[in-house]
């Protein structure tokens, strides 16, 4: 699949940080961050470990405990910020956790149905019964490679590190958001799988649609092949590329990064 | 809420409504003893007057009903035949205790109040019981349906009601016998039930509590089980209304091969104080008992979990297993949890283990993030964290505790439904 490159560079973003500042627990993560991602394109976000690549992707959809300095996020025009988490997810946006959590007892596609339905709501589109949402989470379960068994365990509970992720992007599958925020959904995937993730994220790409994909490695660009690669060094952003900046840092790592 | 009646009131209550003279001369006497007990009992709890039973109609009871069930109804402490569903039930499987004490066969005077004991509440239910189920089960005689004791206090004006069931269980029969106690009006009420439960050799019970006053209503209750050899007794309790409450688990495992599990299911909130002492005595080599307590706390809800095993010297090879899970919604709920193991034997596999925790901050922001509101989300992961108890329970009544909870999860915040 080649990467869409014809997003037009007038179209107002969907997603806008400007010097984005946040702390966690009194200290500073993200020390000045900025990043705009319109329709249609695909985001690499590399750096090294702790450099604040999870924060951002929190950050994003709303997750309690941050704090926000200074700086600002408009996710097609609106706050974000001032948004809660699910009027965020109801308006498209989607995280794929870095560590996805277990909850025994509450069933993947019981879950999986009232999230959908909550987003239907909200775009005031009548809500889906259990049947017929049963057809489509296996449609896209076979999409993403996973077996139809994992649909009536409990979320996560017991699933292998690999087999979580999947569930990620099944759950990103049903719920076709905006703006997907994938975080290191390739660690922990084999190589398989990992061809197979990649192809149901693919099939995701649209004009419409963008996605901020982060990663360590360049093997999961070579299958979502990515219009601009970013390292986020010490809370910013140091440089950006295309997708051959993943390639030159897979040769001499971040040390050789010059903001 | 109430204030307390003093003993001497009850005394002359006792005296001036001729209840020692009530019933034949086994049931006078256990009158008798019950008032002695009331008076030397160390806690109190408000009398309110016993009233006559208001009517009902169907629609008020229709909502209670448990379907297939073979159904009796008992409105204000009284055994109510219209709305009951019996037909079809085996010949003398039901007797209402009203009935019963005036013709008595040998099996009331051997068990009536027998088990129980004769503290607080059951000394209370003991002196003033009106009426009940005494359920006989022959042996082998296997019901079908589910046996369901619905009692309703309307709360139309205050009122006290005190039924006692007897249930006994013939070698190796079976049934599913289903305890309600529902409140309707705004009236405040007192309830005591005390139920009597004896299983025979290989007989299989499945017996369910489900308590539902208002929170007008105080309940007080006990459920003593009696487990033969190779028999096997079931409990789901559910509570959920009475803005006091206590209902005690007395089971003692009196042969070999006996055994009693537990499921409890405890919901809470606002100002209610609800307490759930267990005591499991293993009398008996190759005993086993299993209890899983889980209380649900909102509010400035009060819970209290005491669970005492005694494993006696001659019960080798012995397993006893206790559990006691607590939710905290709220800063201000609070949950005591107490187990009191006292074990005479080293021939023997025991555990037990309690947690209170609050829902995983993680876990709810994951389902924000995929667009559930916070409320649904908190309603998902209560249900996650009831699901145990409610798998387990018989599968009639798994509809009925579902909407229980989705129900209580709803109004636990309501003003005035909870104040
Ligand atoms: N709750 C917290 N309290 C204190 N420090 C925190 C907290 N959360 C994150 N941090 C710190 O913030 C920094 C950035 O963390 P973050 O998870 O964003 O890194 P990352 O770039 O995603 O790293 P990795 O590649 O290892 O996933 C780290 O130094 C981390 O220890
Ligand atoms: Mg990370």
């Amino acid at each position: 699949m080649s990467p869409n490159n014809h997003a037009s560079k007038t179209s107002a973003p969907l997603l806008e940080v400007k010097d984005l500042h946040v702390e966690v627990n009194g200290k500073e993560i993200l020390k000045g961050l900025s990043l705009t991602v319109r329709a249609g394109e695909v985001h690499a976000i590399m750096g090294p470990n702790g450099s604040g690549k999870s924060t951002l992707a929190h950050i994003l959809a709303g997750r309690p405990g941050y704090t926000v300095t200074k700086g600002s996020v408009h996710y097609h025009g609106k706050d974000l910020l001032a948004l809660e988490p699910e009027e965020r997810a109801r308006d498209g946006l989607f995280l794929a956790f870095q560590y996805p959590v277990e909850i025994a007892g509450v069933a993947n596609t019981y879950f999986l149905r009232e999230a959908m339905n909550a987003i239907r709501k909200h775009q005031g589109k009548e809500e889906m019964d259990a049947v017929d949402f049963l057809d489509l989470v296996k449609e896209k379960a076979a999409l993403v490679g996973m077996d139809e068994r994992f649909l009536t365990r409990g979320v996560n509970e017991g699933f292998s590190g690999g087999e979580k992720k999947r569930n990620e992007i099944l759950q990103m599958a049903v719920l076709e958001p905006r703006l997907c925020v994938l975080d290191e959904t390739d660690s922990g995937l084999d190589i398989d799988a990992l061809r197979t993730v990649a192809e149901g994220v693919n099939k995701l790409r649209s004009p419409e649609r963008a996605m901020v994909v982060v990663t360590h490695y360049q093997r999961l660009l070579d299958h979502i092949v990515p219009d601009f690669v970013h390292v986020l060094q010490g809370g910013r952003i140091v440089k950006s590329g295309d997708k051959r900046l993943a390639l030159e840092l897979e040769k001499s790592g971040y040390e050789t990064v010059k903001a | 809420m109430q204030t307390l009646e003093p003993p001497a009131s009850v005394a002359a209550r006792f005296a001036a409504e001729g209840w020692g003279k009530k019933g034949p001369g086994f049931v006078r006497d256990i009158r008798a003893a019950g008032l002695d007990g009331w008076e030397s009992a160390p806690a109190k709890m408000p009398l309110l007057p016993g009233a006559p039973a208001h009517p009902l109609t169907e629609a008020d009871v229709a909502p209670f009903r448990l379907a297939g069930s073979l159904e009796a109804v008992f409105v204000d402490g009284r055994f109510n035949p219209a709305l009951s569903h019996l037909k079809g039930a085996p010949r003398s499987l039901f007797t209402p205790l009203s009935a019963a004490v005036e013709k008595p066969t040998e099996l009331l005077e051997t068990h009536l109040a027998r088990h129980a004991g004769d503290e607080g509440a059951v000394a209370l239910n003991s002196a003033f019981f009106t009426d009940g189920a005494v359920l006989d089960l022959e042996p082998l005689l296997e019901v079908a349906e589910p046996i369901h004791l619905l009692h309703l206090s309307t709360g139309v004006e205050p009122a006290s009601h005190h039924l006692r069931h007897l249930i006994v269980a013939g070698s190796r029969s079976a049934a599913t016998v289903v305890e309600s106690y529902v409140g309707l009006g705004a009236a405040p009420t007192l309830t005591t039930a005390v139920t009597e439960l004896l299983a025979g050799d290989g007989a299989h019970i499945r017996h369910a509590t489900l308590q539902r006053e208002t929170l007008h209503g105080e309940h007080h209750g006990k459920l003593a089980l009696r487990v033969g050899r190779g028999a096997v007794v079931t409990e789901t309790a559910l509570g959920v209304g009475a803005s006091r409450s206590e209902r005690t688990l007395d089971a003692r495992l009196e042969a070999e091969g006996a055994e009693a599990q537990l499921d409890a299911l405890l919901l809470a909130t606002a100002g209610q104080d609800m307490s759930f002492p267990t005591f499991v005595d293993h009398a008996a080599p190759h005993t086993t008992s299993r209890q899983l307590v889980k209380a649900v706390l909102d509010g400035k809800a009060h819970g209290s979990f005491v669970g005492n095993v005694l494993v006696r010297a001659n019960a080798t090879k012995t397993s006893a297993e206790q559990t006691n899970r607590n939710l905290l919604l709220s800063d201000g709920a609070r949950m005591d949890t107490t187990p009191q193991l006292e074990i005479h034997t080293d021939d023997v596999k025991c555990s037990h283990g309690s947690t209170v925790g609050q829902l995983s901050a993680d876990a709810l922001f994951f389902l924000r993030s995929r667009g559930i509101g916070v409320e649904p989300a908190k309603l998902l992961l209560t249900q996650a964290f009831a699901h145990e108890v409610i798998e387990r329970a018989s599968p009639v009544l798994r509809p009925t505790l579902e909407s229980l909870l989705t129900q209580w999860f709803a109004c636990r915040k309501v003003p005035g439904v909870h104040d």
